[in-house]
């Protein structure tokens, strides 16, 4: 048990995965509440496929990931935001249209370039190549948001419930959603060389959404939601070494596993302690009934 | 002028483009004709969950040698039922239910792949247009011709339940089944796309053409003969783009595609960007398709 936990140790590859995942649990456990309370699993999955070309670029030009990224990022977001406008078609379809098409442009960038580098690297990220300078940029980036996160989050919480009252005390909603959107963006780029496209969505997504089935106060929700990030990117690290299995995939099928674990077992409305408690209820209902029928 | 002849000639001298050519064509109408569903019913998020979720069926009927439609089917089958089944249970919306499912299923598809199958993971997931054999022909041309006529014998129930489910409910139709068909029918074109262009790329084919043709018209025969013609006409060009330059085949396609949207979005006369600064500077007259936006 203890080499279990002990041998990955001695690979510093090992040390640098650990930091990173845990810098990022931090951030998207944070960033991740928002997403699930507001619903926006899609627009980051769109977010995450569309920035994929600025991850191809960097990688075959050598240019900053960070810099390039955040240029595709924008545009992407204008462009969606754009296309949303329009009533006629559905804002999935127009969030799908767009994304797709962003998305393969990368895929013919790594075709034309003929880039030796393996396209399920870029596509699955690299947790197990990330260097010190990654966890430092993550760390930096990270402390940003969660410092602007901190300063407005009354508001940020206001306008993600309701927003038309959050109008009307004088929000100015949009502006909120757009720095929002913003945030996610950026959490979305520094966390995908670490853990790939759709594994951010997981990520962003699965901590909370577990969480929210253990506590319905915001802030033991947020906190919850970064101790699970945490302890599935842990534990998908070191199975991923042992076993040798790809890393960003393995942490999140241990996510998805602690999700089904709280779906089912949460002491407060997990599926199958409530059929129990739904049980012992009718039981003892029964019993009464019949005492007082035999009285 | 022979030279630019033999641009659009050339290529289809080898068997190989003359396959991909065959089976675009066949994609282009099956998914057409069911993307304009989806697009209609504004399903995309759950569309792509399913066609990332089947990865790990796929893996498994590669490692077991069952066929590859029948692990699809059932993988997408019970990642579908978990969704339903959790946000159903009303502790977790909807939109989280399908990100936390389909992200877990294909996460241990990429695992399972990974370890197991010699073949290389991108191929599943992009496809080999230029790859695909006579076999795969079959199935699309088998599986598809169902398909449609499947769908224009139901067109009407089809359709009102996509527009108004409440009346078509209220009319005594089976709307649950109704949905459940048109996922099955979904989950379909996902696996006769496969071969040629992969899981993740198939969402564009569904969706992005029907949504160009919702841009240009009103009229559902209307809306599924264009969708057909816009995924006809990008496949095509994505064929040659990819024959001359050597890029990616199905990426190219998805990449036109897109284009063809944004250019239909920015000119389209009733619906685009041309036509509502039109409206917006020239109150006085109005658009046929849009009467609500002239007088403002």
């Amino acid at each position: 048990m203890l080499d279990f936990l002990i041998t990955p140790l001695q690979a510093p590859f090992v040390h640098q995965a650990l930091a990173e995942i845990a810098v990022l649990s931090v951030i998207v456990g944070v960033i991740g509440v928002y997403v699930v309370l507001r619903g926006l699993s899609f627009l980051s999955l769109a977010l995450s496929h569309a920035i994929f070309p600025a991850v191809v670029i960097a990688y075959i030009t050598g240019l900053n990931y960070l810099a390039v990224s955040l240029v595709a990022g924008v545009i992407v977001s204008v462009l969606i935001g754009l296309v949303s406008r329009n009533r006629q078609i559905g804002n999935e379809a127009a969030i799908g249209s767009v994304y797709t098409g962003v998305f393969a442009l990368g895929i013919v960038l790594i075709s034309a370039a003929k880039s030796n580098r393996r396209l399920s690297e870029i596509l699955f990220g690299r947790l197990f190549g990330v260097g010190w300078d990654d966890v430092l940029t993550s760390i930096v980036v990270g402390v940003v948001v969660l410092l602007i996160m901190a300063a407005i989050r009354k508001e940020f919480l206001l306008n993600s419930f309701d927003r038309n009252f959050s109008r009307a005390v004088g929000l100015p909603a949009t502006g909120l959603d757009l720095l929002f959107f913003a945030l996610m963006a950026v959490t979305v780029i520094v966390s995908l060389p670490a853990v790939g496209n759709i594994q951010i969505i997981a990520l962003l997504v699965t901590p909370p959404a577990t969480a929210r089935l253990l506590t319905d106060r915001l802030k033991r929700l947020t906190i919850l939601s970064v101790l699970i990030a945490l302890v599935g990117g842990v534990a998908g690290v070191y199975l991923a070494y042992h076993l040798d299995l790809v890393p960003g995939a393995t942490v999140v099928v241990v996510l998805t596993i602690l999700f089904l674990l709280a779906l089912f077992f949460s002491p407060r409305n997990g599926l199958l302690t409530s059929r129990l408690q739904r049980h012992k209820l009718s039981d003892n209902l029964e019993q009464a009934t019949s005492q007082v029928i035999v009285k | 002028m022979s030279q630019i002849l033999e641009w659009f000639t050339v290529p289809f001298e080898q068997e190989f483009m003359r396959r991909a050519l065959q089976e675009i064509t066949l994609l282009a109408l099956v998914s057409g004709v069911v993307g304009t569903f989806v697009v209609l019913k504004g399903i995309a998020f759950i569309v792509d969950a399913l066609s990332h979720a089947i990865l790990p069926g796929i893996a498994l009927a590669y490692l077991f040698g069952f066929s590859l439609l029948t692990g699809a089917l059932v993988a997408g089958v019970v990642v579908a039922l978990a969704i339903s089944a959790v946000a159903r249970s009303g502790q977790v919306s909807e939109d989280s239910a399908i990100g936390i499912f389909f992200t877990g299923a294909f996460s241990l598809g990429v695992i399972l792949i990974s370890k197991t199958v010699s073949r290389s993971l991108s191929d599943i997931l992009f496809g080999q247009i230029f790859g695909v054999s006579e076999g795969d022909l079959w199935t699309t041309l088998l599986i598809g011709g169902g398909m449609v006529l499947v769908v224009l014998a139901l067109r009407k129930e089809l359709l009102l339940s996509a527009f108004d489910s409440q009346q078509a409910r209220a009319m005594g139709l089976p709307v649950v089944g109704l949905n459940i068909l048109l996922y099955v029918l979904v989950a379909l074109t996902v696996v006769i796309s496969l071969p040629a262009v992969g899981n993740i790329l198939v969402l564009s084919l569904l969706i992005t053409p029907a949504a160009t043709a919702r841009l240009l018209t009103e009229r559902f025969y209307r809306l599924i003969g264009l969708a057909i013609s816009c995924a006809l006409l990008t496949g095509i060009g994505g064929l040659y783009l990819s024959y001359h330059a050597g890029w990616a085949g199905g990426a190219s396609i998805v990449m036109l595609s897109t284009l063809l949207f944004l250019l239909v979005l920015a000119l389209s006369p009733r619906h685009g960007l041309v036509g509502y600064w039109r409206n917006r500077f020239y109150p006085g007259r109005t658009t046929p398709g849009n009467p609500s936006q002239g007088g403002s």
